[in-house]
């Protein structure tokens, strides 16, 4: 990272650290998610020993582990850049020697080190505290392909809000879509549920989409109890989003440079 | 009473206007609600349908209680939407124009723009509702009664919550997710509030009344609440909705105009 974006990461960590209430409410809020979905699937389990597959060790360490994932993949300054174009302070970075993407991936490091620090913190707090059954995955293997699968996730997360953030070249307000790509992503990505729970043809018409890649594969991945095939064609699929995704984010920017017109006083 | 019901009126032809202005923005929204009241249902019904019930209550019940939810968090959404904006018009000073005007400025704040997507929303959810009611055989008209009594209590209860919010946001203004923790806290109450262990479920039934507000009125309607629970739970409202009152005139005395 060259010594210019250096310094946007060491801002924006900081910057992290001035609202510290702001970014304490926000934490607390992932808490409260997590502790929705983790009672949900403890109470399942009570009255069951297993249920889709899945035995209570198993899912809430899939709970677990899935928060971290969003922690991580889906911490994202991108979805800034829509209020940029629509304010015109995009200006900013057509007139200074600084690229746009490199920029807000910069933000995009230091925000979500940001929250890893303080998700692994929370977890470890709610382990103590509720004392879930949890599998610890010793496979160094499987803890590659999960670290590998959540790397490229991050990837293909900030290429997709970058997306949809630049739609604000074209409408007056691109929170719109977003708001569908979250709501999306709360039912396909696997934070509210693991996705083979769902019925096998639904199941397989899902994993061609972006949305399973970003929270359910990786921590599937973790669990350690995919086949080989399956993870090879997750992977296959994974990379091929990711490369879609970078291409789509530098052909949006581009036209949509093209297209943009500044004004103001 | 009739000038505000007046005024509000206005502001909802005004609002309505504004969404119906961006038909695109108004179907993205629209979709993206009836998207995520889907997925719920959905991972409801294929959860339910397996383990035959989700803390002692069956598919039919588990769902009325995500129904009954919904009503309370649209009709709230519905009627303070203004509150997500209100933030901005501290931070801009724009509120020193809410504070001179002949309406009360809580009003403003809470009341100033009505979602026409919720209330779009609530017609099939008013209907879902009612059809459940069918299906779990309730046709005794004062459960019925006291279920519509405490979605009553529900709903001041989310009115105070929102009080509360618009008051912290004048005593602080660095805080941009006061709102958004508010829904996530009451987004406990999607389902049962048995589900959740102790302490965490007396956290939620006393402290953070999500219980009284989300569980109660389908509790009630099961016949599974006891009279002096619904007694509490009205009571309960009343004193939070005094005390929401009380803490926004204390943040009104603290208020000093800001921006330029």
């Amino acid at each position: 990272m060259s010594s210019k974006y250096w310094a946007v990461f060491k801002i924006s960590w900081e910057n992290g650290l001035v609202y510290r209430l702001n970014f304490t409410l926000w934490r607390v809020r992932s808490v409260l998610q997590l502790l929705l979905v983790y009672f949900i699937w403890w109470t399942v389990f009570q009255t069951q020993d297993q249920i889709f597959n899945y035995t209570k060790v198993s899912i809430l360490t899939y709970v677990m582990v899935a928060s971290l994932i969003r922690a991580i993949i889906l911490s994202s300054r991108a979805v800034d850049v829509s209020a940029q174009i629509n304010d015109g302070s995009i200006v900013n970075f057509l007139v200074k020697p600084l690229g746009f993407i490199k920029y807000y991936f910069a933000r995009d490091l230091a925000d979500k080190l940001l929250n890893i620090s303080f998700v692994i913190f929370e977890i470890i707090l709610l382990v103590i505290i509720l004392k879930p059954p949890l599998l610890i995955q010793q496979n160094f293997e499987i803890l590659l392909f999960f670290t590998l699968a959540t790397i490229l996730g991050l990837f293909l997360y900030f290429a997709m809000a970058f997306c949809i953030g630049m739609l604000a070249f074209w409408v007056e307000n691109a929170w719109g879509p977003l708001f569908l790509v979250t709501i999306i992503l709360e039912g396909f990505g696997g934070g509210l549920f693991p996705i083979d729970i769902l019925p096998k043809n639904i199941y397989d018409y899902v994993m061609l989409t972006p949305f399973p890649y970003l929270i359910y594969f990786p921590a599937k991945l973790y669990l350690g109890n995919l086949p080989t095939m399956e993870i090879f064609k997750g992977f296959i699929i994974l990379i091929s989003w990711v490369f879609i995704g970078w291409y789509l984010m530098m052909a949006i920017l581009q036209q949509g440079l093209k297209r943009y017109t500044a004004f103001g006083y | 009473m009739k000038k505000y019901f007046l005024v509000w009126l206005k502001f909802a032809i005004l609002g309505f206007q504004t969404q119906l202005a961006l038909p695109s923005a108004l179907f993205i929204f629209l979709l993206g609600k009836l998207l995520r009241f889907s997925v719920f249902t959905f991972f409801i019904i294929i959860l339910v349908d397996k383990t035959k019930a989700l803390a002692g209550y069956n598919l039919d019940q588990t769902i009325f209680f995500f129904l009954s939810f919904n009503l309370i968090d649209t009709v709230s959404q519905l009627l303070f939407r203004e509150v997500y904006r209100f933030r901005q018009a501290v931070v801009l000073g724009n509120f020193d124009f809410y504070l001179i005007k002949p309406i009360h400025p809580l009003f403003r704040a809470l009341m100033g723009g009505p979602d026409l997507i919720d209330f779009i929303t609530l017609i099939p959810l008013v209907l879902a509702t009612i059809v459940f009611m069918n299906r779990l055989e309730i046709n005794n008209l004062l459960s019925i009664m006291i279920y519509i009594l405490l979605l009553i209590s529900g709903f001041i209860i989310a009115l105070a919550f929102h009080i509360l919010v618009l008051a912290l946001a004048v005593i602080t203004t660095e805080i941009d997710h006061a709102i958004m923790m508010y829904r996530d806290v009451v987004g406990m109450g999607r389902f049962p509030i048995d589900i959740y262990r102790e302490p965490l479920r007396g956290f939620l039934t006393f402290i953070i009344p999500v219980g009284i507000m989300m569980s109660f009125p389908t509790k009630a309607i099961l016949g599974l609440l006891s009279w002096q629970a619904i007694v509490y739970a009205l009571i309960f409202s009343l004193i939070m909705l005094y005390l929401s009152f009380k803490v926004w005139d204390y943040s009104l005395k603290q208020y000093s105009s800001a921006s330029s």
